[in-house]
């Protein structure tokens, strides 16, 4: 079953900054609150939709993707079955694997 | 003279098409370069400071446009290949600690800068060099590829 979260409707259309000292809806929330529900609720796929918002900085996307790793014990291959991407943007896409990817790394140094 | 009359209309078809994507590329890369402005003056900034906040939202919102407008040069020009290059600039602008309560202002000659001035040199070069490579190859090469590579 396919579920599906959307950052602007869900979240906010300004998220900013990595946490929560950094102002209202930074990444660190972004995950807690959003994402991290979302893939433990959904036994499918979730698809996260990334349109609408007034653009995303890179801090935020790595807090919030990357820390699904780094924070939240998920792996890079589950993620990678059970979360879709979806932007008009496909460099944004692209970015956010890469976070993941090297959280994933990142961890794999660490073991 | 129908036949020199369709040759004629294609060649000024494709000139003013090629005329059309090389005005787009020099918009693009004008924003690019005003974005590239703002980043610097951004991470100069001092993190609290009105001038700061309102540069982190133009920044935010500037890169979407332009990564839109990206896409719209790939689509129009197949030569063009710049995603990861596009990926690069927006790390550069806005990787961490880029709207961090605790950041501090970056010195003259910081790395940072050097990355962002650096990625988006990258950015330019790569369009304009996809675009040239795409003109330079001529239609009939460009088929030749193209039926070569399907």
């Amino acid at each position: 079953m396919i579920s599906s979260v959307n950052i602007a409707k869900d979240f906010s259309r300004f998220p900013a900054g990595r946490y929560k000292s950094d102002g209202p809806f930074p990444g660190e929330v972004c995950r807690r609150k959003l994402l991290v529900p979302a893939l433990n609720r959904s036994e499918g796929v979730v698809v996260v939709e990334l349109d609408g918002t007034r653009g995303y900085g890179s801090s935020f996307l790595e807090e919030a993707f990357g820390g699904l790793i780094r924070e939240e014990g998920f792996d890079e291959a589950t993620l990678k079955s059970k979360m879709q991407l979806k932007s008009s943007d496909p460099t944004l896409v692209d970015e956010i694997w890469e976070y993941i990817s090297e959280a994933q790394q990142e961890r794999r140094q660490q073991q | 003279m129908i036949v020199g009359w369709k040759i004629v209309s294609r060649d000024h078809n494709e000139r003013e098409r090629r005329k059309e994507l090389r005005a787009s590329i020099i918009a693009f890369q004008d924003r690019v370069r005003i974005c590239e402005e703002k980043g610097l003056e951004y991470w100069l900034s001092a993190a609290d400071s009105e001038r700061a906040t309102a540069l982190s939202v133009s920044l935010k919102s500037t890169l979407q446009s332009i990564a839109a407008e990206l896409a719209r040069i790939q689509v129009a020009c197949p030569g063009i290949n710049a995603n990861s290059e596009m990926v690069r600039f927006r790390r550069a602008l806005t990787g961490a600690p880029f709207e961090a309560a605790n950041r501090t202002p970056c010195q003259p000659g910081a790395e940072r800068l050097a990355d962002i001035s650096d990625a988006a040199c990258d950015l330019t070069d790569t369009v304009d060099s996809g675009y040239l490579l795409h003109i330079d190859e001529g239609p009939l090469r460009r088929w030749k590829r193209r039926f070569l590579d399907s």
